[in-house]
This record gives structure tokens, sequence and C-alpha cells, in this order.
């Protein structure tokens, strides 16, 4: 996998020692084995290990996990992979309580991964259960990170931000400083540390505790580090980003049809050619894509907002017809080399058509009155246009009953651009939201406010401050060749990217003084310059951009957009606890039973 | 108000007495507004039992907004009227609800009366 190679920070490094830790389990199991996947786990773990891999290793079969019992199938082994949560080992021991009852070989064992890592609590359940006993292995399938690109790796927990913040289970945590401790491990000790929010805090200091106890264990001390800063950002230091709609092409693949573990799924009937509408054969009812820089078309356009997409794509049309054409009189020299890229050229040309079509998909939905009123609502918020008061528009679409996370997304967006909300425009919106959708928008609502997403208006205007201070809505900046980050959401700059660029340019929190009073938790400011670890490192300059809660694509494209500047001289790895959307994110929150 | 929030899911499945309980904790929370969003729903249960001799119909667990459009779906203009006055439904949504119901049935010349 190509893909994830090419930065100074040899991503893939990270991939093959998931996928050795997994292997090595999967020898301990001798004999044709199936195995049973916690069904959020099934298609991460497809970005380590493939099924083919799998197969070499005498995995017969792959089932989810689920309350239903196990189809039959004759193997010695059965193998739970699952994440240590305890609805889950009740799954697990019902699954092996059934199938021991049924099967008929005496010999067939059951074995249980955790990923990341044991959880004493769920071996307690299982002892409750009766079903310990019955299970031989028990092990940890030690896989903290996903890669998914050769600049981005994700721990694919859904749940960290909820679990700490509204649960105020800090478990999640403990995950991600383990999983700084792997990359130091990799990678070489990181020097020099910034942060900020409560989560980040504690996530440091864990850190710190953990790289004491280990610190005898670990002889690699003097090894040269490939990170030279690393950057915690807390998602609670800026929740409004992932409530922006996202304009970059990924982004709006993400927003509108969504991206899970790189790959979107898109209505198949834009992606037939001529011949193939026409047979009207049994296609499948959804067309996926791998989306990720193995895709050199994919890799220019997903960072541009999505008015640039059009332009790009047809200017690429253009310059392959000219390649195919050309010059009809060619001698035999440039004959040969023609066809010797004809097979590229092709692939190039499919690629094309795909970008093509999905394009097209996304711009029916971006063209509707539905996408651009709503888009209006949010730019107008974030101007700090008519915050103070309940907005007709989101009157309108309660009324309508339009999608519940919709509305609640944009009315997060009014509380936060106005600060907090005035007490009264609050109580209205709990109450048409109770009276539209019953009861249930209320918990969510009782969610959202112990989320800091929803609340009252307190005496600060800190986003007004900071909209000026930090220039979070640029107005005249160019969605085509874009100057400022602001193009990600056209007119709006994420904070977290700016906090990360302004932090960047003034060589610490020093510079940021004035502002840093209006963001929320503490700040971390470390150096973990060991004696033996000198500044040699100096002249690459890589930083390590951790978000805890969860990052968009848009992010993830404005820090690319930074990396391109030659002022800043940066090149970024992203390493996230999840890929979020204002959708996805809200959900999180809203379906947590607290 | 906190604790027994949790409880109120399950209520409006099957019957009002954690509903109740919620109430009485909004009210020792002086949470007013949660108090009085618990009330209305509870009352709402009420009211939507009384309905289910008279239409024949079960309502219960809809919503304030999803009993009235079916209301207005059955015609029953008058016990619409009589819901929007009682839970307070605006104006403003009231009118959305009446216009979109007469769009779904094709009641063109209803329609033309606004």
């Amino acid at each position: 996998m190509s893909h994830l190679q090419g930065g100074k920070v040899d991503v893939s490094l990270i991939q093959v020692a998931a996928r050795n830790s997994l292997i090595n389990l999967l020898e301990k199991c001798v004999g044709p084995k199936a195995i049973v996947w916690d069904n959020s786990l099934a298609g991460p773990v497809g970005l380590v290990a493939q099924y083919v891999t799998l197969k070499e290793y005498e995995v017969m079969k792959m089932f989810p996990l689920r309350d239903s019992p196990l189809p039959s199938v004759d193997v010695q082994h059965v193998i739970f992979i699952t994440r240590p949560k305890l609805h889950l080992m009740d799954l697990v021991a019902q699954n092996v309580h059934n199938d021991s009852k049924s099967s008929s070989d005496p010999k067939k064992q059951y074995h249980l991964f955790f990923v990341p890592r044991k959880s004493l609590l769920c071996i307690k359940r299982l002892e409750h259960s009766g079903m310990f006993g019955s299970l031989t292995l028990i092990e940890e399938f030690k896989c903290d990170f996903f890669p998914f690109d050769s600049d981005l790796i994700s721990m694919e927990l859904p749940e960290v931000y909820s679990d700490y913040y509204i649960e105020n289970d800090p478990t999640s945590l403990y995950h991600v400083a383990q999983a700084i401790l792997l990359l130091q491990k990799f990678y070489g000790p990181i020097p020099r540390v910034w942060g900020r929010g409560m989560a980040a805090k504690q996530v440091w200091d864990l850190l710190t505790r953990l790289q004491r106890e280990n610190l005898t264990r670990d002889v690699k001390e003097n090894q040269t580090s490939c990170i030279d800063r690393l950057l915690i950002i807390d998602r609670s230091v800026d929740l409004i980003s992932p409530l922006a709609t996202q304009l970059t092409y990924e982004g709006l693949i993400d927003e509108i049809f969504g991206i899970n573990n790189t790959t979107a799924n898109f209505p198949p009937e834009k992606f037939l050619s001529n011949e193939e509408r026409n047979t009207d054969s049994l296609s499948e009812d959804k067309k996926s894509f791998i989306l990720n820089s193995g895709d050199k078309l994919f890799s220019e356009l997903r960072d541009k907002n999505f008015n640039a997409v059009g332009p790009f794509l047809s200017k690429q049309a253009k310059l392959m017809n000219a390649q195919f054409e050309g010059d009809h009189e060619k001698s035999m020299e440039e004959m040969k080399r023609l066809v010797k890229n004809l097979k590229t050229m092709m692939a190039n040309k499919s690629l094309l058509a795909r970008h093509t079509a999905i394009a097209e998909c996304i711009k029916e939905k971006t063209d509707g009155y539905d996408f651009l009123d709503c888009l209006q609502a949010e730019q107008e918020f974030l101007n700090c246009i008519e915050v103070d008061r309940a907005s007709p528009f989101i009157e309108d679409l309660i009324a309508q009953k339009r999608p519940l996370i919709k509305v609640l997304r944009l009315i997060c967006l009014q509380c936060i651009a106005s600060s907090g909300l005035k007490p009264k425009v609050l109580e209205y919106y709990k109450r048409e939201l109770v009276q539209v959708y019953g009861l249930r928008a209320f918990l969510a609502v009782t969610n959202l406010e112990k989320a800091g997403l929803l609340k009252v208006q307190s005496s600060t205007r800190h986003y007004t401050v900071l909209r000026k201070a930090l220039h979070l809505t640029v107005e005249d900046s160019s969605e085509v060749n874009p100057t400022d980050i602001s193009y990600v959401h056209s007119i709006y700059a994420p904070l977290s990217i700016r906090l990360t660029e302004q932090l960047l340019k003034g060589g610490g929190w020093k510079q940021l003084q004035d502002v840093l009073g209006l963001l929320p938790g503490p700040t971390v400011d470390e150096s973990q310059t060991t004696s033996d670890v000198l500044s040699e490192s100096t002249n690459s300059n890589v930083v390590l951009v951790f978000f805890i809660g969860g990052c968009t694509f848009a992010e993830i494209s404005a820090l690319r957009f930074l990396s391109q500047q030659e002022e800043l001289n940066v090149e970024f790895v992203i390493a996230t606890t999840k890929l979020i959307n204002g959708n996805t994110f809200l959900e999180s929150i809203i379906n947590t039973d607290a | 108000g906190f604790i027994l929030e949790s409880l109120d899911e399950k209520k409006t499945h099957t019957q009002d007495a954690s509903l109740t309980s919620a109430v009485e904790a909004y009210k020792k929370a002086r949470n007013d507004v949660s108090f009085s969003i618990c009330e209305e729903a509870l009352r709402l249960l009420k009211y939507q039992r009384s309905l289910k001799d008279k239409i024949n119909e079960d309502l219960v667990g809809k919503s304030v907004h999803d009993t009235c459009t079916r209301l207005l779906e059955l015609k029953d203009i008058k016990e619409a009227e009589r819901m929007r006055s009682n839970f307070k439904i605006p104006d403003r949504r009231y009118w959305w609800l009446r216009i979109k119901c007469l769009a779904d049935a094709h009641d063109w010349i209803e329609l033309e009366k606004f």
C-alpha cells in the first residue's frame, strides 16, 4: 500500500506493526478458523489486513457479532474480535453458549481478542455470565491506529468526546495517551508539546506518568525523532468547526454520502456507461469507491473548494483529449511512447470519469434550495448576524419537521456564534422541538447542554472577540485560488486550524495571550528534551496534530493548505480519535444514554 | 433534575408514572423549563388516551405536532383547533401544518381560501 508512504513520517510502519500483531495472534490458533467481528471494527481492520491476507492464515469465514446464533461452520477455532464494551461481552457469552451447545465437535475452541486493550470490567462481566471458562485465549490485538493516508491516522473511537464530557469517563483518554506513546516508540520522542483543553491536559498528564513507568523498559532512548512538535487539540476548544458545512470536495462527499474507512458509497446509476445502462443487468444497489491518495486525481481534488473542482476536471479532460488525439502525424518514437503509456492513460481516463460523476452527484445537492438556504443561514450566524433572536429559518425547518439532526446542528451553531442563547430563545427552541419531535428531542437537547454545545448566554461574547482577533471570517477570499484557509468553509476559517497557524507562526502560546483567555480548559506547553535528544533535527519540521474528539475533512484540508505555504515550512501528520462531520458528531452526543 | 430524565424515555413507551416523577424532580431542582416540558408531555399522554375512544385510533407516543397532523388528516379541524389552544401551538407553525395537510390531501379548494 504505497499511498501510506511518502511523507517524512512513514505511516506504513503502523500498518505493518498492526498487521503483524494480528497475524501473531492468529498463528496461536492452529487450524481452520472463523472470525466474529464487532461491527465497529470490521471496516477499519480492513485498512490493516485485508481478507486475502487473513485467508492465508486459514480464516475460512467471517461473521458480524450479533445476538442471533452463529451459522454452523466446520472450524476448529472461533475467534471473537471486539472492542472492550460490556454489551458486547454479553453477545460473546451468548454466542459461545449457543454454539458450544449445538456443536458436535468437542475440540472446538473459542477465543476473544480485545482491541486495543483488555478491560477488567469486561472480563468480570464474562465471569459473571459463566462463559469465561469456555474461552481458551483472551488476548489483546494492539491496534491503536488505523492508517488512512500518508498523513492521516485515526483511532476510530467515535465516543471519545461524549464519554469524557457527558459521562465523565476518561477511559478513552487513557487509550489516547497509550496511542501517543506508541507513536513515540515508532518515530522517536517528540521534543515540543503544545495542547489546549481539559482532555488535552489529562492526556498529557497520563502520558507523562506512563512514560515514567516505561522509562526503564524502553531501551531506544536516544533515537532521533521524526516528529518535532506535537499539538493536542481538544475538540471542546473548537466546537464551531464541526458544525459548519464543509465545502471541500472530500468534505462534501462526507457530508452528503458519508466516508467510512476511506470508502464512500454512491448511487450507482451515475456510474454506468451507456451499454451497462441498457443491459439493465443485476447491478449492485450501491457503488463504492476507495478514496485515498493512491488515487492521484483524487489527491489533487480532495482539498479543493467544490467550486474549483468543476474547472479543474474540465481542464483535465481537455488535457487528456489532447493526449489521446494529439498530432496525427507522429514519429515512430512518439507512437511507441504513446502505446507504452496507453495503460496509464486509460486508467486516468476512467478515474476522470469517476470523479466527474461524483462531482455531478454532489452538484445535484449543492444546487438545491435546501442546501443553499441552509448554508446562507449558517454563514449569517458565523458573521454574527441576527444571532440573538429565534431564527425564522430554523422555525420553518421545525414547522416542516425536517430531520432533527439538521435543525439541532443549526441551533448549536447559532448558540456558539451568539456565545450562548438568550434564555428566552433557548426555552422557545426547546418547546418547539419537543412539540414537533416529541420527548426524544428533549433528551437530545439535554445531552447537547451537557456537552457544552447548547447553553445560556454569558456576559462575555467569546465568539465575537475570537472572530475579530483570529480573523475567523474572511469575506473576499477566492475559492478557486485560495490564499487563506477560510476557503474550506467559504468565508469561515476553522478556529482549530487558525490557532495552529498562529501557534506555529508565533512559535508558542505566548503570542496568543490575548485570545487564550477565551478558550476553555488549561494549556499544555512542555519541552521533553532529554539530554541525549539534541536539536539535530531542527531542519526538518514535522508537526503532529492530534485531535481528541474527532476532526473533519475540511480541517485536514486546511492543514494541508498550510503545509504548502512556504513561510510556515512545516509538514503535518494528523491523528484523530475519529473522522467526524457535524451530523456524526452530534449523533454521537445525542445517542449516549447518560 | 438530572437523575430521572433517563426514566422518561421508558415512560413514553409504557406508563406515565416515571414521567410524573421526572416532573417532581424538575420541580425540586427548580428547573422551570424542563418541569413544564415534562408536564406538557404528561398532559399530552392523557389527552391522547381520551382521543383514542373518540377517533378510534391510538396516537399515544406521538408528538404534539404529529398528533395535530393526524387530526388534520382526519379532517377533524375542531379537535385540531382545540389542541392548538391547549398546547399553545404558535400560529406560524400551525398554519404551516394546515397548508401542508391540505396540499398533501390535494384539497386545492380549501387551500384557495387562504
